[in-house]
């Protein structure tokens, strides 16, 4: 391995990614005294967290009387009960402290008039067990994602942590007991190999929404832990079920928001049919994001897409004229411009149901700590690795995330995660030398994918692998489309053995990370189509035309999966939780999800 | 600047095109592409200095929602801008 200059290093703690599960828990393992690191392949202060609009959920009661209760009710009918509920309690109890540290290390809430925090209603979010809408969520006017990072990132500045910017993680490193021992990165801008060995290893890398063709997140949101986990040979869990938001604007991946339809925008196919009015005659565009997304997803399949490609579908708002459009809908004209080239006042936007958040990924218990299935034991740790915020799977959303747990999700396991670390590590401990086999697999397969010469590029695989799962693992499921979709997946997976990798270069080779990252990609898409076709049922975002009930004699438990290098899938299942964490709360049992 | 210079700071202009808001990595990399190349120095330097903006404050740079009070990077987000309404479709 003399072609790469190698470099060492050992901490307590290294934390993969720097959105806001990971500045949590690298400032919080910090402040604990352990030596901490933190790897992540764009500015902390850049990572998708950035985006995050809307706020954090909290049973604070500054509006009206609230219990955490309410919010564990609402999390787990929202999850239509595949969340674990010893979790699901953990997170709502500690949504109370967590939100109140986030203030005092300065994130600039929103404020009623008399000081306290302000909090505004959300979608789920109710109280008294359903009977009330609840103010629960607490935001920074519209930019929460944005402020919440930005203190974040000054706290872990302020506690000596060591940032590792503009590196790319590429493997876990492994040794033969199963335990994880340390991670090999990438360092963009010079091109060093870094070898990092520590006593535990934190994935917080998010989601893998670029998976997708249309997807909100940010181009990097390509499952990068994910893979890592997969091919360490551990499983992930419910990769069946992922979020949809029904109105992205096609080929640019902002939303435009649900509003618009509320004011009279509608919907039309390529015959300029308002076809809404057939699926859902009652409530037609208005329709909640699932219906209107199947629908959609419906119309383009049967072929009456608009477009060149027929893979789109029209929002008209021209009818409301000008000025209702200024008056009502600021911003949503100039976005239309911008990101569409399309005058709203005188041509339909173009769009898509978009990817908006993946529930499943990598499996936790409520501490942080990985878990797999192993002899016959569903919540066996995994030593040494940790993961948190989108990338795990704990599971506090199951099937279905509600708005505004997302942000509390990644603050609150961020802080349990650093907590467990300081239980668990000691500060400094020696550590022993790295597994030998370990470290020259991630080595050798960083040399085979940066010689990749075959005559793929990787911008055709990704492509192939967008359309398909936008096409057969999007909103619309039957074991048909899904089937197709497969048998296409498993073509698409094999062609990545001839991935041409164009630029030998290591210093800001885009292509070659863009390779890796593609790579880890097609380990999210390949679980999340074979789990779909396996789950023969509806169940919060996974709905089956052909199994339009959920069936919890059958399916009330967690899919998990394993890719072997070839890309076969092999699933087994792991059991809800059914049991809460203390006796203020009894198990909430099943019941039908009607909003 | 010699040529080596100038190629390596074309891929760390692309690499800073591409943001974490994604509406704007068409915009900017497409301009970069196709632009910046043919901006005089002075613009040149103006589209690295916003490139070290927020996105945030890109974005409404771009809609039109505010301006910077850098006058060389209004002329250049009139610039981009422009490209990208004569690029849209692509």
């Amino acid at each position: 391995m003399t072609e790469y200059k190698i470099e060492h290093h050992t901490y307590d703690v290294v934390v993969v990614g720097a959105g806001g599960a990971g500045l949590r828990a690298t400032f919080g393992m910090a402040v604990k005294g352990l030596s901490t690191a933190c790897i992540t392949k764009v500015f902390p202060t850049r990572s998708h967290t950035v985006a995050a609009q809307g706020g954090m959920s909290a049973a604070l009661g500054n509006m009206e009387p609230d219990k955490w209760q309410w919010h564990m009710y609402d999390t787990v009918k929202g999850s239509d009960w595949l969340g674990d509920q010893d979790a699901i309690e953990y997170m709502c109890r500690e949504a109370i402290p967590a939100v109140i540290e986030l203030e005092h290390q300065g994130v600039p809430f929103s404020r009623t008039e008399e000081g306290r925090i302000y909090q505004r209603p959300f979608g789920g979010m109710t109280t008294e067990f359903g009977k009330g809408i609840a103010h629960r969520t607490c935001a920074a006017a519209d930019r929460t994602g944005h402020a919440i990072l930005h203190t974040l990132y000054q706290q872990s500045l302020r506690h000596d942590a060591v940032f590792f910017i503009e590196h790319f993680a590429t493997d876990l490193i492994m040794d033969e007991e199963g335990v994880c021992r340390g991670v090999l990165a990438w360092d963009l801008a010079n091109g060093i190999l870094r070898i990092f060995r520590a006593q535990k290893v934190v994935l917080a890398t998010g989601g893998y929404g670029r998976a997708y063709f249309s997807a909100t997140s940010a181009h990097t949101c390509t499952g990068d832990g994910n893979g890592m986990v997969t091919r360490a040979g551990l499983p992930l869990q419910d990769m069946e079920f992922t979020q949809f938001h029904p109105t992205g604007i096609y080929g640019a991946g902002c939303l435009i928001t649900e509003g618009v339809r509320g004011e009279g925008g509608y919907l039309t196919n390529a015959k300029g049919e308002r076809f809404m009015e057939r699926y859902a005659p009652n409530a037609k565009d208005l329709a909640s994001r699932d219906v209107v997304s199947r629908s959609m997803t419906i119309e383009i399949n049967e072929g009456r897409g608009v477009g060149p490609k027929q893979d789109h579908i029209h929002l008209h708002l021209e009818h409301l004229g000008p000025e209702v459009i200024h008056e009502r809908l600021p911003g949503i004209a100039e976005s239309a411009r911008i990101f569409a080239g399309v005058d709203v006042t005188k041509q339909p936007i173009p769009v898509l149901p978009t990817v908006h958040y993946n529930m499943g990924g990598i499996p936790t218990n409520y501490h942080g700590e990985v878990v797999t299935l192993k002899d016959g034991e569903p919540d066996s740790v995994v030593p040494g690795l940790m993961a948190i915020g989108e990338c795990a799977c704990v599971s506090v959303h199951g099937a279905n995330r509600l708005g505004s747990n997302s942000l509390l999700d990644i603050v609150v396991f961020g802080r349990a995660a650093a907590n467990r670390c300081a239980e668990t590590v000691t500060p400094s401990a020696t550590q022993p030398a790295l597994p030998e086999a370990g470290v020259a697999k991630v080595l050798e397969r960083f040399k085979r994918i940066h010689h990749g010469n075959g005559n793929t590029s990787t911008a055709q695989i990704r492509e192939a692998m967008q359309h398909t799962m936008q096409k057969h693992a999007a909103v619309f499921r039957t074991a048909e489309t899904l089937q197709e979709g497969v048998d296409k997946m498993n073509e698409i997976y094999a062609s990545f053995n001839d991935v041409a990798v164009t630029d030998r270069s290591l210093v800001w080779n885009s292509d070659l990370m863009e390779t890796f990252e593609l790579a880890n990609l097609l380990d999210c898409a390949q679980t999340s189509i074979q789990c779909a076709l396996n789950r023969e049922e509806s169940r919060g975002a996974h709905a089956r035309e052909d199994f339009p009930d959920r069936n919890d004699e059958q399916w009330m438990k967690h899919s998990i999966a394993w890719v072997d290098e070839a890309g076969k899938v092999s699933i087994d299942y792991r059991p809800v939780h059914t049991y809460t964490l203390t006796d203020e709360i009894e198990y909430i049992a099943p019941k039908k999800r009607v909003y | 600047m010699t040529e080596q210079q100038q190629a390596e700071r074309l891929v760390r202009l692309r690499w800073a095109c591409r943001r974490t808001l994604q509406a704007l990595d068409r915009p900017l990399g497409n301009f970069l592409r196709d632009c910046f190349q043919s901006l005089d120095m002075g613009e040149q330097f103006a589209f690295e200095r916003l490139l070290k903006s927020k996105d945030q404050e890109i974005l409404d740079w771009l809609i039109g929602n505010r301006q910077p009070r850098d006058t060389g990077m209004c002329a250049i987000i009139e610039k981009v801008r422009q490209h990208h309404d004569n690029t849209a479709g692509e």
